[in-house]
């Protein structure tokens, strides 16, 4: 029995199959005005050029929030494959169950991002009346098509290589350690790697007071990282009120309120504000007061809800796990 | 506020030109309803099938041979109750008479009484059967009475049960005294369930046997199947009814063009067109998608889907009624399903509106 | 102030407008007169961007209008210019109050509603406000118009053959309506073939164009 014929799956790979058609169509047309575009001319080859833009930056706005809405789809998917896979409680073993689940989360992840960018360019390019930005724009449209591309060949060797027959490993197994490591990298012990969450989040709402986006972008990606490990190995436990459960995933599912998708969704875009000002700096050369002033708030939203479980469960337990 | 103001605008442009809007609305309507009804009846027996899989004892065991399931032997029921772990072992009787009655041996039930399903009431009253019913067996005959109908919350499974006694059951299905069509084992304690899997599989090598989640792994299988085979067929229907619509869109007569010149003239920009073509079909879309998906749960748990029922499940069952279950997972794959394409599919036509001549169209 | 400079547009190989030069200053009300085909109604739709010029440069109150993105040019029409064309092109299905309410519905104005009801006043149109503009007479449905043009105080006024559908007294109307925006300071430019037009000795200028050229 094949994982195609999931319900969940096929309208999953559909929706991406029909995106992707026009992405293909949108980036011929892309590269078509990268080709031609002379803002000066006044022949009706550019009117017409300047006419089609429109029509590839309705297809991204569209596209962006179709893959957000369809990613978080794709998580409660793997949700529901957990079911059927044998072995796995939830999405981490489906996302384990081949070499190919982690790299796809990860490029979903960057191609929402990048489209998020572009669209913040695209604004920028808009309110000119040069348009500024339009071949540089169209430049990171052609890369995103080649990240696009990867996904859905991404996409069809990830679902067709998870066996309903073969178990997987469950959470308990991919992420807990050995017996003398504790499973984060460069054997940090669990107080270390917090210290170095709080210390990069302040450093973070600091680098954004005084916009010093460099270290601002830096700090970010670090962030990211350290976030990671951190809610896995250690915020996630308070969340299930299990010292040894340990899985980024399983925050997802109902009975913790689904409150995995706001910790992730707020860690998401405090990145992404957090690294967008210094990105656009560089294509634009321009400050944006509005990227510093969203990173500020949705890493603190994240740091916060993370920070209230592990207090939460103090007051009303007394004791740490 | 200026988005505010353009959707109410784009709403009242879209109340006053409804005629356009119709046929594509009623298409879809149409299709979304299909595509409901279908979902709604298939997750509405996995459902149901899972209830049973669960309320079972934790591991079944059948006897085959050639492959072909046959009786067990009592003596393999007394060897199952040594294993450590194991509460009990029971024997059940399980046959099928005549094709429509399911008879399931029962101890608690007299030996000339029985209680049926919905689904067995209702044969059996239009054949006029209304108390009792008389069971032919070789040369023997057994009139069994009609105790009590089970109640509708029983759904598929039971539909056209017919509980009989144990002893009745056997002779009735011709199943020898010291046999039994199935073994269930009760084991109380969860975590062991795998361990005795492995030990009975392995005393036993030719038995047949299955845990409750290997049930509820075969009864998904069986949707995810059937439902996955669904799906295919439906993309090309929906494929279809894309062409059209943008076949029909793309039509955009000589008074909508004229319209939005005038807008175009006043200052919208086209991306105020663009937002106003989407506001307009984004509420055709999910008015639809609200409308078809109530009266698809209308039409499958309140009227009980006819025709579409016996396409699913044959004519033998065409006594069933669906238990209201809808999960938001189906609700989110219809949606994704069907108004996403729609809005895909308005994405050129719009913006073709939206960028043309604005002296060409007012001519 | 309206700077026209070497002002080309060609339809595929028909020269629709051939290096017009034009200067018109703040508060002159123009006349434009010519045939048919002349090129009236071109040039006046490319003074309201409404359309892009083949080659040449139109420059309107200092912002170079020729070559503006489309975002731009719909704000720059919205704000400065009330275009008053022959058949009203009105909303029909709408109501007076919805069709005077376009132009507010995209811009970023802050007293919609004060705009509203200023326009209707002074367009005299205010008792039917709420009237299906299909239901309404010709005159009625000019003066609409001319409310929609004005709503948002724009400067310049274009009007194309604005009398051609109505009757001696409503074409009268509506000269008093163009002497009034004389002295509001408005910027007046109507392309007309109808003499009502002729001899008023307010009008600033009468232009004659002639397949496309400017004639004296």
């Amino acid at each position: 029995m094949s994982i195609f014929l999931s319900s969940n799956v096929i309208v999953l790979l559909f929706i991406e199959v029909v995106l992707f058609l026009f992405a293909i169509y949108s980036v011929i047309i892309a590269i078509n005005i990268l080709k031609n575009w002379d803002f000066n001319s006044t022949s009706p080859k550019q009117y017409s050029l300047e006419k089609k833009s429109f029509l590839v930056s309705t297809i991204i706005y569209f596209t962006i929030l179709a893959k957000s809405f369809m990613f978080l789809f794709f998580a409660s998917t793997l949700d529901s494959l957990s079911s059927i896979v044998p072995g796995a409680m939830c999405a981490a073993g489906i996302i384990n169950a081949n070499s190919y689940g982690n790299i796809l989360l990860f490029l979903k992840i960057i191609i929402i991002f990048i489209f998020a960018l572009w669209i913040i360019l695209n604004r920028l390019d808009l309110k000119s009346t040069t348009y500024p930005y339009i071949k540089k724009k169209y430049f990171i449209y052609i890369i995103t098509f080649i990240l696009l591309l990867s996904e859905i060949i991404l996409d069809y060797l990830y679902f067709s290589n998870i066996s309903t027959s073969k178990p997987v490993l469950c959470c308990s197994i991919v992420f807990v350690s050995s017996n003398d490591t504790n499973g984060l990298p460069f054997n940090l012990s669990i107080d270390m790697m917090l210290l170095i969450f709080y210390i990069l989040y302040f450093l973070i709402i600091i680098t954004s007071q005084t916009k010093q986006n460099l270290i601002s972008f830096l700090s970010s990606i670090l962030f990211l990282f350290v976030a990671y490990y951190s809610v896995t190995y250690f915020f996630g436990t308070y969340i299930y009120e299990l010292p040894t459960h340990k899985c980024p995933f399983c925050m997802l599912q109902k009975e913790y309120y689904y409150v995995g998708y706001l910790v992730w969704i707020s860690l998401f875009f405090g990145v992404f504000f957090g690294s967008s000002s210094y990105l656009l700096k560089l294509f634009t050369k321009k400050e944006f007061a509005f990227t510093y002033k969203y990173s500020i708030i949705f890493n603190t939203i994240f740091v916060l809800v993370c920070t209230s479980y592990v207090v939460v469960y103090y007051l009303k337990n007394g004791v740490f796990l | 506020m200026q988005n505010k103001e353009l959707f109410n605008f784009s709403i009242k442009l879209l109340l006053k030109d409804k005629s356009s809007y119709v046929f594509s609305f009623l298409i879809f309507t149409f299709i979304v309803f299909i595509l409901s009804s279908v979902l709604f009846i298939s997750s509405s027996l996995k459902f149901d099938l899972m209830q049973a899989a669960k309320a079972q004892n934790q591991i079944t065991i059948y006897n085959q041979k050639a492959g072909i399931i046959t009786q067990i032997d009592e003596s393999i029921l007394d060897d199952l109750l040594q294993i450590a772990g194991v509460s009990n072992v029971y024997g059940k009787i399980d046959g099928y008479y005549k094709k429509y009655f399911h008879i399931v041996g029962n101890d608690d039930i007299n030996e000339n009484e029985m209680i049926i399903g919905e689904g067995l009431r209702n044969i059996l009253n239009r054949y006029h059967y209304k108390d009792f019913f008389n069971f032919y067996v070789e040369d023997k005959k057994y009139k069994i009475n009609i105790k009590n109908t089970l109640n509708k919350n029983s759904n598929i499974i039971t539909s056209n049960i017919a509980m009989l006694n144990t002893q009745i059951a056997q002779d009735i299905l011709g199943i020898n005294e010291d046999e039994y069509s199935y073994l269930q084992i009760e084991i109380p304690n969860d975590s062991e369930i795998d361990y005795i899997e492995l030990i009975v599989k392995e005393k036993y090598p030719n038995l047949i046997v299955k845990t409750t989640n290997d049930r509820i792994i075969e009864i998904d299988n069986l949707f995810y199947y059937k439902g996955g085979i669904f799906m295919i067929i439906y993309i090309v229907a929906l494929i279809s009814f894309f062409v059209l619509l943008y076949k029909q869109i793309s039509a955009i007569n000589s008074v909508e063009k004229k319209q939005i010149a005038i807008l175009r003239s006043v200052g919208f920009s086209i991306n105020n067109i663009i937002s106003i073509k989407f506001i307009q079909n984004f509420i055709v879309s999910v008015g639809s998608y609200i409308f078809a998906v109530c009266l698809a749960y209308i039409y499958v748990f309140i009227l009980n889907a006819p025709i579409l029922k016996n396409i699913f499940l044959g004519l033998t069952m065409s006594d069933i009624v669906f238990t209201p279950i809808v999960p938001t997972n189906i609700l989110a794959i219809i949606f994704i399903f069907t108004v996403l394409p729609f809005l895909l599919a308005i994405i050129i036509p719009s913006w073709k509106t939206a960028t043309t001549d604005i002296n060409e169209a007012m001519k | 102030m309206i700077k026209i400079t070497n002002l080309n547009k060609n339809f595929g190989n028909f020269k629709a407008l051939k290096d017009i030069n034009l200067h018109i200053k703040k508060g002159e009300l123009i006349i434009l007169k010519g045939v048919s085909g002349s090129g009236k109604s071109t040039l006046l739709s490319l003074i309201a961007s409404m359309s892009k010029p083949s080659s040449g440069d139109i420059e309107v109150n200092n912002i170079k209008v020729s070559k503006l993105p489309d975002i731009h040019s719909c704000e720059y029409r919205n704000k400065n210019i009330g275009f008053i064309f022959q058949s009203f092109n009105l909303l029909e299905q709408l109501s007076v109050s919805d069709n005077i309410f376009a132009p507010l519905v995209v811009s970023n104005t802050q007293n919609k509603q004060e705009l509203l009801n200023s326009a209707l006043k002074k367009a005299k149109i205010i008792h039917k406000k709420n009237e299906i503009v299909s239901n309404l007479s010709g005159g009625e449905k000019q003066r609409c118009a001319i409310a929609r043009a004005i709503v948002l105080n724009a400067n310049i006024i274009i009007a194309d053959e604005p009398t051609a559908s109505l009757d001696r007294q409503n074409s009268l109307d509506f000269i008093e309506v163009i002497k009034q925006f004389k002295d509001d300071g408005k910027t007046i430019i109507i392309s007309t073939h109808d003499s009502i037009f002729d001899n008023l000795d307010y009008v600033s200028r009468y232009i004659n164009i002639k397949d496309g050229i400017i004639v004296k």
